[in-house]
């Protein structure tokens, strides 16, 4: 259960940093944000991010939660770069 | 001044990268393997039916089993295969009496039942390759391997400068685009994943750092030996002064837990029988971070603590830990999954890089149909290696099914047709146009992965809906594994066809020099 709230953790972080980028915005939202709402995005990520380690640590121990946290974060940040690859092989088809 | 700057290190991160890069991909491939190491093994002994047990009854039946079977050895040992194989391999030294030819080792199931199992080295092997190779020396293998590790730490370093934008370009996977994208790849699986191939190169490097630096050792002890025995204490037996009963090893073992409060994970004992005799209990290699294990010693007829060995120096828990963070032995099956999925991502790495190299170049050939010597040659052990190696592997597990059981050195037998499948494919990858090549080798490798559910469902019966049937998760897991993996070098096969039509079309195109390939970016 933990593992997969880790994980939850970490993709939904990324996906907000994603969000939070000029040139991704079109593909994962369709449209481009303002520079606050922008701004929001990427605290939001950070935020995400940065609080599973603890999550990680009260869990597994802070040793063993460093280690995952880390391994979850890549599979976060790998899922987060297929899924923006396929929205945007999507719209540029659509377009 | 800065562009001269990262203009150099990209010059570094290219010709360290692609100089050991074919040794890299090796070692990265059989390491990844080794996370599933244990899977491995239990694969290519079906024989085994693992009875799950806990360890302390376990140590109990095997010593139970050594005083029928050995009763007269002056030394046994006893190891856990630990918590993801559930059963007991055992040691033994024989006494004076016995034959010369008596046997002196046997592996257990959880219950202390005698298991046959064939002749392999399973999963040991691929890890043990990945830092001692095979025919040839290991003091020698294992400083090859660390002078290609330190050329990847070289790699990754040369490479994060040259990236010029990490944080921009952190999401960016665009597929489809040539170049373009194998840059994209090559910059994902490494960044994505930067922390694992830091701290697996990193600790890799520690983990052999006394074989590469002996020079630690040679200040503060009288030989190499001195050290070993400080840091790895070996007890040997005493001279036997007369019989006396065994204690009972279920309440040392017991002991020894609750004193550390981790599982044990092997039971050493001397002069078995004696009064002199001695209980060595050690902890479990997959019950803490460390690889670095604590061992009580119990006086072996009244079952008091006579002795304690814990490697708790700074220095020593340090080196352990890194060597435990590179090994993952504690890891659970959620953390050993992301330790796979990270070291496969290295592998992805360190193709692309490599084929990374001949696709900037291809672009910029004066004849693009008859490349230089140099270009070949890199296009043609490229192939060997990143289709060769996978081919490789697959034939070992064929082989372990298909073999007859009762030939001599069948283990041995195993491993050289690993090496005579991964030879083949590098004589085919020379023999033919490396276009060919590819879609032929990527082809086999992916036909010969997809075999190997199938000749084990014919050779065994375990095959793959038997064991999902009968709950087995490691032997469907495995036969699954191999489907997918088998899926992965057919769709890259797929890849390797279309591209070579894209390129037939372009070469009867190319009488101009407007369709260069655009957007070519260095890197």
């Amino acid at each position: 259960m933990i593992h997969a709230l880790l994980f939850l953790l970490a993709f939904s972080g990324f996906v907000l940093l994603c969000a939070a980028r000029d040139r991704h915005q079109r593909d994962l939202l369709g449209r481009k944000l303002p520079a606050g709402a922008t701004a929001r995005l990427r605290r939001g990520g950070l935020f995400l991010l940065l609080s599973a380690y603890p999550v990680a640590g009260l869990a597994l121990g802070w040793g063993y939660g460093a280690i995952e946290w880390l391994g979850q974060l890549s599979g976060g940040a790998l899922l987060t770069v297929l899924l923006l690859n396929r929205l945007s092989a999507r719209g540029t088809a659509g377009r | 001044m800065k562009s001269g700057f990262r203009q150099s290190m990209a010059w570094l991160h290219t010709w360290t990268g692609l100089l050991l890069g074919w040794l890299l991909f090796a070692i990265f491939v059989t390491g990844t393997s080794a996370y599933f190491q244990e899977e491995i093994t239990r694969w290519m002994t079906p024989e085994v039916q693992s009875v799950p047990a806990d360890r302390a009854s376990g140590f109990v039946a095997a010593t139970e089993w050594l005083k029928r079977e050995a009763p007269g050895g002056s030394e046994w040992s006893i190891y856990s295969t630990g918590k993801r194989a559930a059963g007991l391999q055992l040691y033994w030294v024989n006494g004076p009496e016995a034959p010369a030819d008596a046997p002196t080792s046997a592996r257990l199931d959880g219950t202390g039942t005698k298991v046959f199992a064939r002749e392999t080295l399973g999963g040991w092997f691929l890890y043990r390759f990945h830092y001692d190779l095979h025919y040839l020396n290991w003091y020698w293998a294992r400083w090859l391997v660390g002078i290609a590790a330190m050329a990847m730490l070289i790699a990754i370093l040369s490479g994060i400068v040259t990236h010029k934008k990490i944080l921009t370009d952190f999401f960016l996977l665009r597929l489809g685009k040539g170049q373009r994208s194998w840059l994209d790849v090559h910059n994902a699986s490494s960044v994505l994943f930067l922390p694992f191939i830091l701290m697996i190169t990193y600790t890799g490097l520690v983990s052999l750092a006394t074989h590469y630096m002996p020079w630690g050792i040679a200040a503060n002890y009288a030989n190499q030996d001195k050290y070993f025995e400080a840091a790895f204490p070996w007890p040997v037996p005493a001279e036997k002064t007369g019989p006396a009963p065994l204690a009972p090893i279920g309440p040392i073992v017991e002991r020894a837990e609750r004193s550390w409060g981790v599982a044990a994970g092997s039971v050493r004992i001397l002069n078995p029988g004696d009064r002199s005799a001695q209980v060595i209990v050690t902890s479990a290699p997959d019950a803490g971070m460390s690889v670095r294990l604590r061992s009580l010693t119990f006086d072996g007829v009244t079952g008091v603590p006579v002795g304690a060995y814990d490697p708790s120096g700074a220095a020593t828990a340090t080196e352990g830990t890194m060597i435990g963070l590179h090994a993952g032995r504690f890891a659970s099956p959620w953390l050993r999954a992301l330790y796979f999925m990270s070291g496969l991502a290295g592998c992805i790495m360190v193709a692309s890089g490599l084929i990374l190299w001949t696709v900037k170049r291809r672009a910029k050939l004066p004849d693009p149909d008859r490349p230089h010597f140099g270009f070949r040659l890199v296009e043609k052990l490229n192939i060997a290696a990143i289709a060769g190696l996978p081919f490789g592997m697959a034939v070992y597990f064929l082989a372990n099914r298909l073999l007859p059981l009762g030939i001599a050195d069948r283990s041995d037998q195993e491993i050289d047709t690993m090496f005579i499948a991964w030879g083949a494919v590098a004589v085919w990858a020379l023999a033919r146009p490396a276009r060919n090549a590819w879609l032929e080798t990527l082809s086999a490798t992916a036909l010969a992965f997809a075999s190997v559910p199938v000749v084990n469902a014919l050779t065994t019966d375990r095959g793959f809906f038997t064991s999902l049937a009968a709950g087995d998760s490691v032997f469907a897991v495995f036969d699954g594994a191999m489907i997918l993996i088998a899926a992965g070098f057919g769709w890259a096969a797929l890849k390797a066809a279309r591209r070579g039509r894209a390129q037939g079309g372009r070469a009867m195109a190319r009488r101009s020099p407007t369709d260069a390939i655009p957007g070519v970016e260095a890197a």
